[in-house]
């Protein structure tokens, strides 16, 4: 206990030197970057001294440690209270401010706003407690109390986060430090509604060698699973985005199909996002492909192009006479879309088709399910009705369903060697969740860090799941009902996948909490916008930076050292039952230095995985000299055995 | 379908008959009964029977048997269901129920492991896969025709033709027989058989009698220490010096003045034997206050039962712990810590138990999926996981005030001999390491449970009487274990022992077959072995392992993380592993980087900061469900290809490489030095052969990890592990629902062993 405080070696210049990293656990300094909380002597006194149990966790963190330490050279020293990324600078500064910290209480510090964070830094407290928060995770700030409150702390701020937790300021009304903090995160915090640039055109930072905007190049994508090929082109009918403006400007579709049939087929689907290929069986050459729902309508239109098209994708496949169309809704709900000119495949007209509804639920449903689960997260949990609080918030059951579908998926294009066509209503949400899912339970290559990138890269942003609307990004518009948490949903299959299979992907939890935290930081330019489009036309390639740089020039952090490429060269089928789920704590509860175990596993498989790695080292470090050695003394040709074991 | 342990190393025929064809004799039965369709069946089910019929009968298989077991009924054409097949899949055979268990013998021999390789398909030395001892036995249905399903109760008599049974078993598995071929007038013989053989109603109806009369067991078998002697006692307060506040007492010797306390036990020195006497009366079993453990401060952890509530003496109580108080050694207040309120009681657990067999066991994949939405909310309601973190929390308080305010602890219980032996076991977990030891586990659980009287027969259900009342029924060990896990789960470079060792000690617990776990406390325990003048008694220990399982099994108790902290002296390359996780970045998680690889070092080192003493968090989110206990059989929720098991293997695959490559290192340095003291090259040449025997002698020193890929117990050929497949439930089953292609899934065992570093030529030179 007495020797926890062990000052880092390595730290931001300037930055957190009276912080010492002692309790923060290891497990929390994977939760990345962008939104970290430190403090002193949260939780229990008993452990505050002992472990994980204060929250002081994310202040030094895979993002400070690369790029701080830059960032701060070029930044003058009278700052060093606050550091600053290149690009940021420092919009207001108040010395007397109280964070009111659910765990420790109220605390005195130093809040300073800039364009890209509010930092909060404690005066009186040793180790001083820290509090960075991207701006980009602010979902509404109010002011609470007014001149008549009474009562200590009653007058301040109240910032509701996205990233699962409120955070509240408690100013002195005689210092008048509430309004300018007020109007400078009104500010900077909805570039959007104030007609700013997003801070990811202003940051500056350099990672690796700049070329991770290329990780994904749709082409290579395609080449790697065969395609141009017999059956599958690459169309360029959307180079200007006027088949579809929310798809790329490449898409893989059936060879015979031609340009201007595409543009037929896209008459009949919702904002003209006809099928396209998303993956290609190596074997089978069975298909994934995705597209939204037909426009049936009340009248029950049919299309003889998309027909003919569906066919068309069928008989690419030449193992089955058949096709799936995996309608990611509930059935009741494709219903309800007739009403609205949509709907889903009608049997007679697909005849070769068979139609599976996946009851999987809308943006709204989930958007609320979210809320219920930050309410029972956050700030404390309820210890004698957790399991069925959890469950009141529907959560997990809904991730049960997504991944569910997925298996259906995969288990369809794996056993039966049959295509699958997904669609929901519009084809970005719940398909993409869908396509993903199941193309990393059957393609081993997006369980590796590399691969998920271009994952991400290609269901998600290539085609065009609106980000900018779902996460409201730079956006005064706490409760627009265009949000919804559907990446974070696909996210956390993700996350139950990596728990059912510790050993099945190269990434760690690190890497994922990272996403998500970048996802809201608009620190990178990855997730802006809501689609490609968008992208091309603000020119996103070449004014900001990627996240994937970010991530890839340090990927020791987000590597799981028990990773073990060769045995999973298989498919993955999860178990589909909240009795193998669990509510993923590492992030809705990382708040919460109650919820984090003293001794994380993963740390102590890194720690194998470095001593493993180290031994090799000096293993082969020897070796080498004892051939050397062999050869300058001439000895005879082959040395004995034990010193050139078989080193895979 | 093969339950409890299975060692699926060095078991090749396994999977071939998993992955396609266990249940050769599938057939498919319709669950209607309309005549056509039963006819339709029937055809299908007769041919399968007569191909097989001559075969079976020519060499007809009896069960094998231990010394003492007798076969009392059986019934052909018993079909065994496949799990979770509704009842549409099976394998036709033989039924037996013998004195000791319930066997199912196959009649196609091909999906019969046995023949040749018999010891390989054991899953224990003790039961075949398709055996269910009688002891694990927790509840039976009988379906009868019309559907009718009514639960058989101990003495119950059985008018109806039985259709199906369908037995519940304490090792949280069900099996579903069905009986709609069997022979008229075998059908009822059998189904009484195993609703009265099932429930013993007292301790002379039980297996372990006669199994006991029959067999021979050294009490040089029984391994050290048992705490029936003063010995182990006088042992156990020196190591924790404390031998001058406390004493051994031999005031119970020939059990005069208490049925549930040892012989010897330990009270505070002031005491002595005529006081011990005089007190004893006053407390409920004459538990009065007795000694568990000393902390390094002195400050001791004391258990005593309820004062009676007629007894008027409350002096004598105070008398009591007022030695108790002198032998504290500080002048501080005794803590007393009444269980009752502050853990659940007796009732609690049998209820929870019996909420919580009730979510998880279940055949039917239908029930399983309708229920999963509720799966949390029922979880909750069986409250399980609320009295397993009420029991952290008791023994957190209890650590608390023993460590920081150096106060003595008195456990007060009513029984004195249930949550009393959780509570101080916990909270010796937490403050010493010893305990963490498989031996010192084992020496834990023998001291406080076994010896100082856990009623393990009653509370396990072994025999069955109308006038034991439910919550004389509560599994409270099971909640121990359970306990255990969670400390395990929080802090998993702690134990030496795995998460199956656990689970496998619970199944033993219920085998009714050790000296350990059959008794109810130690009078009890020798009344039952020298009841027969003329014949004693003799038990197996349940410590000695090697009774019932493979070297191979045992191996999968081993932890890896902590074989790595504590065994291995890799100082040298602990530094060179530091620098490399300061360079990547990692500098921030130096004070949790505290593997203690290789010797304790001082505080002031990093690596010594691993805590001593565990303090667990209790808070909800923290607690998890054992699944390995709770769901290994059940298949819907098997994970194939994945779940703990396979972050085990990987663990131990790493921990295996780390061995491996320091044993490298090691020889190359050595090779390196023999080189740089080398003669010129002619009389090398000379000495050629000496040089050859030099390198052998390095090889041959390859430290044993313990574990599954290690040198000594790494017996099997490529072509075994290439038939092992890793599932949640490994080392329990590797049942999957006949649909799942494995290979599809996931890569066999040999896989997982490619490009490591683990040398298999080195190993096998080894060998040689």
């Amino acid at each position: 206990m007495n020797n926890r405080g062990i000052t880092p070696n390595i730290k931001p210049i300037g930055v957190v030197e009276s912080i010492t990293i002692s309790e923060r656990s290891a497990h929390h300094s994977s939760p990345s970057n962008s939104s970290k909380e430190s403090h002193a002597s949260a939780g229990s006194p008993s452990k505050s001294l002992c472990s994980s149990a204060s929250t002081s966790s994310e202040n030094m963190n895979p993002y400070e440690t690369k790029s701080l330490r830059e960032a701060v050279k070029t930044v003058p020293t009278s700052t060093d209270e606050c550091p600053l990324l290149d690009g940021e600078s420092i919009k207001d500064q108040e010395p007397d401010v109280t964070y009111i910290c659910p765990y420790s209480g109220a605390v005195r510090g130093m809040m300073t706003v800039t364009n890209y964070k509010i930092f909060f830094k404690s005066v009186d407290k040793e180790p001083a407690l820290i509090l960075d928060v991207p701006l980009g995770v602010v979902s509404q700030v109010e002011k609470i109390g007014g001149a008549t409150s009474r009562g200590v702390n009653a007058y301040g701020i109240e910032i509701v986060c996205k990233d699962m937790r409120n955070l509240r300021f408690a100013h002195k009304q005689e210092n008048h430090s509430r309004r300018k903090v007020f109007d400078k995160i009104q500010l900077y915090a909805f570039p959007l509604t104030n007609k700013l640039p997003f801070f990811a055109f202003e940051f500056k930072e350099k990672y690796g060698h700049g070329e991770d905007w290329k990780i994904y190049d749709p082409i290579k994508e395609l080449r790697r699973m065969g395609v141009p090929n017999e059956s599958w082109r690459i169309s360029r009918a959307n180079e200007n985005y006027q088949l579809c403006d929310s798809y790329p400007s490449l898409i893989a579709v059936p060879k015979i199909a031609t340009d201007q049939d595409l543009y037929k087929v896209a008459e009949f689907r919702s904002r003209q996002r006809l099928p396209i290929l998303s993956w290609i069986h190596p074997e089978s050459q069975a298909t994934i492909t995705r597209s939204s729902q037909p426009l049936v309508g009340m009248t029950g239109k049919t299309s003889k192009d998309d027909e003919r098209y569906v066919q068309l994708i069928m008989d690419t496949n030449a193992q089955s006479h058949k096709l799936f169309i995996m309608d990611a809704r509930p059935s009741v709900n494709a219903v309800a879309n007739k009403a609205r000119g949509g709907g889903f495949e009608s049997d007679g007209a697909y005849q070769i088709a068979e139609l599976i509804f996946l009851d999987i639920h809308n943006i709204h449903v989930m958007r609320e399910s979210l809320r219920k689960l930050k309410d029972v997260c956050f700030p404390t949990i309820e210890d004698a009705h957790w399991l069925s609080n959890i469950e009141s918030t529907n959560w997990l059951n809904h991730i049960k369903i997504i991944l569910a579908g997925a298996v259906r998926i995969a288990d369809k294009v794996e056993s039966n060697k049959t295509s699958v066509l997904v669609h929901c209503s519009d084809g970005w949400d719940r398909t993409a969740q869908l396509t993903s899912l199941s193309m990393i339970m059957l393609d081993p290559y997006y369980r590796t860090v590399r691969g998920f990138e271009v994952l991400i890269e290609q269901e998600w942003l290539s085609f065009g799941h609106k980000f900018r609307t779902r996460v409201g990004h730079g956006e005064d518009k706490h409760s627009d009902a265009d949000r919804s948490p559907v990446f974070l949903q696909f996210i956390d299959c993700v996350w139950q996948m990596t728990q059912q299979f510790p050993n099945a992907f190269e990434f760690n939890e690190s890497f994922l909490i990272t996403i998500l935290d970048h996802l809201y930081s608009c620190l990178f330019g990855t997730f802006l916008f809501n689609c490609e489009r968008e992208r091309v036309k603000e020119r996103v390639q070449e004014l900001t930076v990627s996240l994937w740089s970010f991530i890839n020039c340090q990927s020791d952090e987000f590597t799981n050292p028990l990773y073990a490429a060769h045995i999973h060269q298989h498919v993955l089928l999860p178990v589909a039952s909240v009795r193998r789920m669990e509510v993923w704590t590492g992030y809705y509860c990382r708040w919460n230095p109650r919820m984090r175990p003293q001794e994380p596993i993963h740390i102590r498989n890194r720690e194998l995985l470095v001593l493993k790695t180290q031994l090799q080292r000096k293993v082969e470090e020897l070796q080498r000299e004892l051939s050397a050695r062999n050869a300058r003394l001439n000895l005879q040709p082959s040395p004995p055995r034990v010193a050139t074991p078989d080193m895979a | 379908m093969s339950r409890r342990f299975k060692s699926y190393i060095g078991n090749n025929f396994e999977m071939k008959e998993k992955g396609k064809a266990t249940f050769q004799s599938y057939i498919d039965f319709p669950d209607q009964e309309e005549d056509d369709k039963e006819s339709n069946a029937d055809y299908i089910e007769m041919e399968e029977v007569e191909k097989n019929a001559s075969a079976f009968f020519d060499n007809l298989h009896e069960p094998r048997k231990l010394q003492g077991e007798s076969k009392v009924a059986e019934a052909d054409k018993v079909l065994m269901f496949a799990p979770f097949s509704d009842r549409k899949q099976g394998v036709i055979g033989h039924l037996f129920v013998t004195n000791f268990k319930i066997s199912f013998v196959p009649a196609d021999k091909s999906s019969y492991p046995d023949g040749d390789n018999s010891q390989v398909v054991m899953r224990s030395k003790l039961l075949e896969n398709t055996d269910i001892p009688l002891t694990f036995v927790d509840t039976i249905y009988q379906v009868s025709s019309g559907a009718r399903r009514r639960r058989l109760v101990p003495g119950s008599s059985v008018s109806t033709t039985t259709k199906y049974l369908e037995i519940y078993c304490k090792d949280f598995q069900v099996h579903v027989f069905g009986f709609r071929f069997a022979p008229q007038d075998q059908n009822k013989q059998i189904t009484d058989a195993i609703a009265h053989f099932s429930y013993p109603t007292n301790d002379s109806l039980l297996f372990a009698r006669e199994f006991g009369y029959s067999s021979q067991f050294e009490d040089g078998d029984q391994p050290d220490p048992q705490f029936l002697q003063k010995d182990d006692w006088e042992k156990e307060l020196e190591r924790l010096q404390c031998q001058g506040m406390w004493r051994v007492a031999d005031a119970n010797i020939g059990f005069e003045m208490s049925i549930g306390l040892p012989e010897f036990f330990v009270t505070p020195i002031n005491i002595l034997n005529a006081d011990l006497a005089k007190a004893c009366a006053q407390f409920a079993d004459k538990r009065l206050p007795t000694w568990c453990y000393t902390y390094v401060n002195g400050a001791s952890l004391v258990r005593m039962s309820h004062v009676l509530p007629e007894s008027d003496f409350k002096i004598l109580e105070e008398k009591m712990l007022n030695a108790v108080k002198q032998s504290s050694g500080n002048e501080k207040d005794l803590l007393i810590c009444d269980l009752g309120r502050m853990c659940p009681s007796l009732q609690d657990v049998k209820s929870s138990v019996d909420k919580l067999k009730a979510i998880v066991l279940t055949d039917s994949a239908k029930d399983f999926y309708s229920s999963d939405a509720r799966w949390l909310s029922s979880l909750e309601a069986t409250h399980w996981l609320q009295h397993v973190a009420a029991c952290l929390n008791t023994a957190n308080h209890v650590v608390n005030q023993m460590t920081r305010d150096s106060q003595t602890v008195v456990l007060k219980e009513e029984t004195g001999c249930d949550l009393s032996c959780v509570i101080s076991c916990l909270a010796q977990l937490q403050l010493d390491p010893e305990f963490r030891t498989i031996a010192g586990f084992q020496s834990l659980v023998q001291r406080e449970w076994v010896v100082m009287g856990h009623p393990f027969q009653l509370r396990l259900g072994l025999i069955w009487a109308p006038d034991i009342s439910e919550a004389e029924q509560a599994p409270v060990f099971l909640l121990f274990l359970d306990c255990v896990w969670q400390l395990l789960q929080q802090f998993p470079s702690s134990f030496a022992f795995s998460e199956t060792y656990l689970t496998v000690l619970w199944d033993t617990a219920n085998l009714g077959l050790f000296d350990t776990f059959l008794f109810n406390n130690c009078r009890h325990r020798k009344k039952f072995l020298s009841e027969n003048k003329l014949s004693m008694v003799t038990l197996p220990s349940a410590w000695d392992w090697k009774f019932q399982l493979s070297d191979e099994q045992i191996l999968l108790f081993n932890n890896p993380l902590y074989r790595l902290r504590t065994s291995y002296d890799l100082d040298y390359v602990v530094d060179s592993a530091k620098t490399a996780l300061h360079s990547s970045g990692d500098a921030r998680r130096e004070n949790s980087y505290s593997f203690l690889l290789g010797k304790p070092r001082s505080s002031t080192e990093i690596f010594g900061l691993q805590e001593v003493v565990l303090k667990p968090e209790v808070t909800a989110g923290l607690i998890k469900f054992w699944s390995q206990c709770f769901l290994r059989w059940i298949i819907p929720a098997q994970i194939v290809g994945g779940g703990n098991p396979s972050q085990y293997v990987q663990q131990c695959i790493l921990t295996e490489e780390v061995v491996c490559l320091e044993h490298k290192l090691s020889s190359l340095t050595l090779q390196l030095q023999n080189q740089l003291m080398q003669p010129p090259l002619q009389q090398r040449q000379r000495e050629g052969e000496d040089r050859n025997n030099t390198d052998m002698t390095i090889r041959l020193t390859r430290p044993s990890s313990g574990l599954m890929f290690g040198a000594t117990g790494y017996r099997s050929s490529s072509m075994q592990l290439s038939a092992v497949y890793i599932t949640s439930s490994f080392p329990f089953t590797l049942a999957v629902s006949h649909h799942t292609q494995h290979t599809l899934i996931c890569g066999p065992l040999s896989q997982y062993l490619k490009d490591t570093a683990i040398d298999h030529n080195y190993m096998q030179d080894e060998n040689d």
